[in-house]
């Protein structure tokens, strides 16, 4: 072995990578070469000389200091957060959300003046005032709804009469033998819809 | 096994504000020493440290759970560190080239560097600096590896997932930086 090679297995040997067989071939060379025992103590003291440094350690609020210059949740990050802790709390909120906006923009819509009854040619519609008007002396029977306007009861009704964003006028002539409502909350839009679906499912 | 790293991590991700916190006080010695090994002086590696940390807070989406998490974060203090290395020494002659004769010593450890004194209060007690001064003689690439294999006790495969080098090239480093050292210090 010359030098060169010894030179080689020395710093395997300082890795922990050599094999018995060669470690007793290095031992033999080292025994014989005294600049290669020479190196080798040497390269070994190298280490000794780095692992006996000193201990380094974080100066005072370190922690602190990293906090402080962290980015800020944006209003994304706090969602994408609340998400991974409550899925399925968030995910029902967005639905109550969404389906709550798109009742809104329907009843948002519906700003037109609207009136369902079966018997359209009994009462006084005023187009131009939003109002209808059951006359004293005739009798509708059936239901009334009357949506962005107002309806005047001076005759009578057999059956319910329903105003959305509207007013009802009952004079001391009129008489309506159902239900009487004035809807101008939107829940109570959502409600009595759900209502008149359930009834309309069941009859 | 989860390690407390994973735990943390998972913390972090489900929004516990307290989790990071101590993450940074489980690495914060580590990673300020490799800093100051590297860099020589308290106050850029206070700088590079709490750089190293922003970092990770950052890019926890991207980190990736199969290797130890104190590669991945030692290989960006470990960049950082060189990175800054390169900036700091910008100068019209090109001083990385190597010096013949003197392996892992390059043409910026033999000319003084004035931005290091020669004692600094975090080194009280270890022969003067000597170790430092030891360090400083190195080029970064090599300074990088005795710190993480010599000071930090990382074995050859953690050295390599974090610099991302064969095990080989990393062996043949560190062989070079002994005898650099060994040069240096006329040992």
């Amino acid at each position: 072995m010359n030098c060169h090679q010894a030179n080689d297995l020395i710093h395997s040997y300082l890795d922990e990578d050599l094999t018995e067989h060669e470690q007793s071939e290095l031992k033999q060379h080292l025994c014989q070469c005294v600049d290669c025992r020479t190196h080798f103590h040497g390269l070994r003291q190298v280490i000794v000389f780095l692992q006996s440094a000193s201990h380094v350690y974080a100066p005072e609020n370190f922690t602190e200091k990293v906090m402080a210059q962290l980015p800020k949740d944006t209003f994304v990050q706090f969602w994408k957060k609340r998400m991974h802790r409550h899925p399925l709390l968030v995910a029902a909120s967005l639905f109550v959300l969404l389906m709550a906006g798109s009742t809104y923009s329907l009843w948002a819509d519906d700003k037109q003046f609207l009136l369902t009854t079966p018997r359209p040619e009994h009462l006084q519609i005023n187009s131009d005032q939003n109002t209808v008007v059951v006359p004293a002396d005739q009798t509708v029977a059936g239901d009334i709804v009357v949506r962005n306007g107002d309806i005047k009861i001076e005759g009578t009704v057999e059956g319910n009469v329903v105003a959305i964003d509207g007013h009802i006028f009952l004079a001391s002539t009129g008489h309506i033998t159902g239900e009487k409502e004035e809807i101008s909350q939107v829940v109570e839009w959502v409600w009595y819809n759900l209502k008149q679906t359930v009834m309309n499912l069941t009859h | 096994m989860v390690s407390i790293e994973e735990k943390l991590i998972k913390r972090i991700k489900k929004g516990d504000r307290d989790a990071f916190p101590e993450l940074v006080e489980l690495y914060k010695d580590k990673i300020y020493h490799v800093a100051y090994r590297m860099l020589g002086n308290a106050q850029e590696a206070e700088d590079i440290a709490q750089e190293t940390f922003i970092r990770v807070y950052a890019n926890l989406e991207n980190y990736d759970p199969s290797y130890k998490f104190s590669t991945w974060i030692y290989r960006i203090a470990t960049n950082l560190c060189i990175d800054h290395l390169r900036k700091r020494k910008q100068s019209v002659y090109s001083l990385d080239k190597p010096v013949e004769g003197a392996e892992g010593l390059d043409w910026h450890d033999r000319l003084a560097d004035p931005d290091l004194g020669p004692e600094d209060r975090v080194l009280e007690g270890e022969f003067h600096g000597q170790v430092q001064e030891a360090i400083d003689s190195l080029s970064p690439k090599y300074r990088s590896i005795m710190i993480l294999r010599y000071l930090e006790d990382l074995s050859l495969s953690e050295i390599s997932d974090a610099l991302k080098l064969p095990v080989t090239t990393i062996k043949t480093r560190i062989h070079r930086g002994r005898e650099a050292l060994k040069k240096k210090l006329n040992l």
